[in-house]
């Protein structure tokens, strides 16, 4: 029996103007499973994460997260739900220190009110005490706690990117978007990701990858999405995907 | 705490420094006068710290959160004859509940539009304070304050008014850095840096900028409050937007980031126009080429440039946390 799915999209479209960045797709990610999305350059991979993040409004569509409907939900509401993410271009706070980064990833954990902080309440010590080493946790997850006092602003870029992944997980998600994370990684890098992804799909948490990199998504993914031209055009196993004659029309623009 | 919060023992000595000084220089009539209106000049930059310094959103509201405190407290002192400590409580109240009105609709905006409506904002306030006449004195304002006092005992002397300015600013200035140090000034530096981001980490990005907003209106009334009682005077001149720009600047000079940079501006503009005695015409144009200069050449101001040479006399040591002192 398959597992039930965390996320489920229904008849999700978004249109900016005449141009349709995504046209009726549908779609479940199982609990547990590495779930890639992939497709040619303008597909709406991107479009579609962002719609699920809440980073926009879809023009018609339902999105449900463990049930619950996430639609019109704004992005710091989903993050709370456990629904954590990566970005293509990384958004990090170029001001702060590598660990301060990713402690701000756990937010959605802190229970303590700004009353608290403004008074340094002994309940908001012990809580940022216990916040600081779980952002410790998964800044080793990712390798890169030597780095944690460095100003994040000078790690290279491979780094900058393994950081966002540990910024996602401080927040302990139960599932985890990732845009292209392995796109300009060095191949050493990717590697690091590559066994980075199953170590977190070991800890119970959903991936939903968008990635270019066909290596990294045929030897990690369980299930696989094609977008095309905002369509969905196919989907299955790698080996299904793989064999998929329209995919590779797409990818390819001819078959032999 | 995610990070030191400075020596321990600078603090202490600071602190006793304040405290000190009356008992050294209370014969200095004219020092002591600086001294109140720098405790109450930093503690209106402390409330623009957390909104601007550190959540970046530029508001030239200040000056009209501390006319509002001001005039409340005037205002119930001579037409109800409300204790003027009541009066400073009624001051943070109002200011804060008027700036949380607000955040809904303004702090929507960024940048330059953020600060085009604040400014407005301060506009409206002052040309309202001068036609109600009957109500305000119009430009004319309102003498005679009284002084606060707690039973028999008045804040009479400028020593005593000084224990009770710099007791507020220095409140305000341990819950402003107790905030900055917490998740929540994390938080806040984060939408700084990228809003997006912050937001997807879960910070709520609207309600943080509100919390800032209002926090940072309720130091400027009640420094407002305290600035008219000590005048024993008020008219609508002290609240104009020139002052939100004058508190801007002194951050930007002083180090947006950090509270002790806030005090060095607050020194900075307080003394500069006595140092140049007889060029009092040409102070304006000092503090305008400082201005310009430290943010040339100071991108962090004097606390950051401060911080730095420190970091070097250590022997080379890099600042690793970026803009951390408070």
């Amino acid at each position: 029996m398959p597992d039930p799915a965390i996320l489920s999209v229904t008849g999700l479209s978004r249109r900016y103007g005449g141009v349709i960045a995504v046209n009726d797709i549908s779609f479940a990610v199982r609990k547990g499973s590495i779930t890639a999305l992939i497709g040619p350059n303008g597909a709406g991979k991107t479009t579609a994460l962002n719609a699920i993040a809440g980073l926009i409004l879809p023009t018609t569509g339902e999105i449900r997260f463990e049930d619950r409907d996430i639609t019109r939900q704004r992005a710091d509401q989903i993050c709370r739900l456990g629904l954590g993410r990566t970005f293509q271009t990384p958004q990090i706070f170029r001001s702060m220190s590598l660990r301060d980064n990713v402690f701000v990833g756990a937010t959605p954990l802190g229970r303590t009110t700004l009353i608290d902080a403004a008074f340094a309440s002994p309940r908001l010590r012990r809580e940022e005490k216990e916040l600081l080493a779980q952002s410790d946790e998964c800044l080793r997850l990712v390798g890169l706690s030597a780095q944690g006092d460095q100003p994040i602003a000078g790690l290279s870029f491979g780094q900058i990117r393994l950081a966002e992944v540990a910024r996602a997980l401080a927040s302990r998600p139960k599932l985890i978007l990732m845009d292209e994370p392995a796109s300009g990684l060095s191949r050493a890098e990717a590697q690091t990701l590559r066994s980075l992804l199953f170590h977190i799909k070991a800890l119970g948490v959903t991936i939903l990858l968008v990635e270019h990199n066909m290596p990294l998504v045929m030897s990690t993914a369980d299930h696989v999405l094609v977008l095309d031209k905002g369509r969905m055009l196919a989907t299955g196993t790698p080996d299904d995907i793989k064999a998929d004659v329209r995919v590779r029309k797409a990818y390819l623009g001819t078959v032999e | 705490m995610t990070h030191d919060a400075g020596p321990i023992w600078l603090k202490l000595a600071a602190v006793a420094a304040i405290a000190a000084l009356p008992l050294v220089f209370g014969g200095n009539a004219l020092l002591l006068h600086l001294a109140i209106m720098v405790g109450i000049y930093y503690t209106v930059c402390i409330g623009l710290s957390l909104i601007f310094g550190i959540g970046g959103q530029l508001s030239l509201a200040q000056a009209a959160f501390y006319g509002i405190g001001a005039y409340t407290s005037a205002l119930l002192a001579t037409k109800l004859n409300v204790p003027v400590f009541l009066g400073f409580v009624a001051a943070a109240l109002v200011s804060g509940i008027v700036a949380w009105i607000l955040a809904a609709p303004i702090l929507r905006l960024r940048t330059v539009y953020l600060a085009m409506a604040t400014l407005a904002f301060g506009e409206i306030l002052v040309t309202l304070i001068r036609e109600n006449r009957q109500l305000t004195g119009g430009s004319t304002g309102i003498v005679n304050l009284p002084r606060p006092a707690i039973g028999s005992f008045v804040f009479e002397t400028p020593s005593q008014y000084y224990y009770l300015v710099w007791i507020v600013a220095l409140a305000a200035a341990w819950i402003a850095g107790n905030i900055i140090r917490s998740r929540f000034g994390l938080g806040l530096r984060a939408l700084a840096d990228a809003e997006i981001g912050a937001a997807s980490c879960g910070v709520d990005v609207a309600r943080y900028k509100t919390w800032m907003f209002t926090l940072g209106a309720i130091f400027a009334g009640v420094a407002g409050a305290l600035f008219v009682h000590y005048l024993s005077f008020i008219s609508p001149d002290s609240f104009s937007v020139s002052f939100s720009i004058l508190i801007v600047m002194i951050l930007a000079v002083g180090g947006r980031d950090s509270l002790v940079g806030a005090l060095f501006g607050a020194i900075a503009v307080t003394v500069l126009p006595i140092l140049l005695a007889g060029y009092e015409k040409y102070s304006e144009l000092v503090f305008g080429v400082l201005f310009l200069a430290t943010v040339m050449f100071l991108p962090r101001g004097l606390a950051g440039a401060g911080e730095a040479l420190l970091a070097r006399m250590k022997g080379g040591r890099r600042v690793t946390h970026e803009g951390r002192d408070a």
